[in-house]
């Protein structure tokens, strides 16, 4: 796990959602965000090599889901320890802890509001690395 | 406060407001989609793949219309996504009544963005 939090890596299949993460986590929260609009871009070469500090994972996607996404990003070296956020609209608490099951330091709701995304984020990401 | 963070707050604002009228008046072509799904899904009630379409996008508008200021929509839209899901998961979905039932609420709720999506949330 990298010590700081500096690059995210963002799946997530709709653009309007995509376009209102990059301002909220680039602009507001001054990160480096590399988006994929699917599962499958997030295993391409170019995602790995961007080697992200956290992934953050939209649930339900066509053909590759959230959760199948990170356990095939799992499988690749580069991406065995880094910190993974889930974004998903069902919060209920079995959800959630199903979704922490798979290894997620968190899970954020969505809607989520774009002032607020990137300290959320900082948030879930602090407590993961706190002793 | 200082001026420079001020005024990079101003910014952010005004790129979001920006992406709320974006998002705004793409929201007739948003309804139009959704009831071609429910028409496939009225001339094919039993074909699954109309149902996972208008699912889909029934989620996909849940998902980002609260962040861009629609909450009323986005509440909608998940209802009605909860709804399919239902449908689907029971495995009633070639039970005539209950198709028909979310078909028109279906309907309504296009109808209903159609006359709202275009009042701009501030």
């Amino acid at each position: 796990m990298s010590p700081t939090l500096n690059k995210i890596l963002y799946v997530e299949d709709d653009p309007d959602i995509q376009v209102v993460a990059k301002i909220a986590l680039e602009v507001v929260g001054g990160f480096i965000l590399r988006s994929c609009s699917s599962g499958r871009e997030a295993l391409e070469p170019a995602s790995i090599d961007f080697a992200p500090d956290l992934m953050l994972l939209d649930v339900m996607m066509p053909e590759m889901d959230g959760p199948t996404t990170l356990a095939c990003l799992r499988k690749m070296t580069q991406m065995l320890h880094t910190p993974a956020i889930f974004i998903t609209a069902k919060v209920q608490p079995s959800e959630v802890e199903y979704l922490k099951s798979l290894g997620a330091i968190g899970v954020l709701a969505k809607p989520f509001d774009p002032m607020q995304l990137a300290s959320q984020v900082r948030e879930l990401w602090e407590k993961s690395i706190a002793p | 406060m200082t001026s420079q963070v001020k005024k990079s707050m101003q910014n952010v604002d005004e790129q979001i407001r920006t992406l709320k009228i974006f998002f705004a008046e793409k929201i007739p072509k948003k309804m139009a989609e959704i009831e071609a799904y429910i028409q496939q899904s009225e001339l094919e009630p039993l074909n699954l793949v109309h149902w996972d379409r208008l699912l889909l996008a029934m989620h996909t508008l849940a998902g980002s219309s609260g962040s861009f200021g629609f909450e009323e929509m986005g509440t909608r839209a998940r209802s009605i996504e909860k709804k399919i899901h239902s449908l689907i998961d029971t495995g009633i979905v070639n039970q005539g009544q209950e198709c028909s039932l979310l078909q028109t609420e279906v309907r309504q709720f296009v109808q209903w963005g159609r006359a709202h999506g275009n009042q701009f949330a501030d």
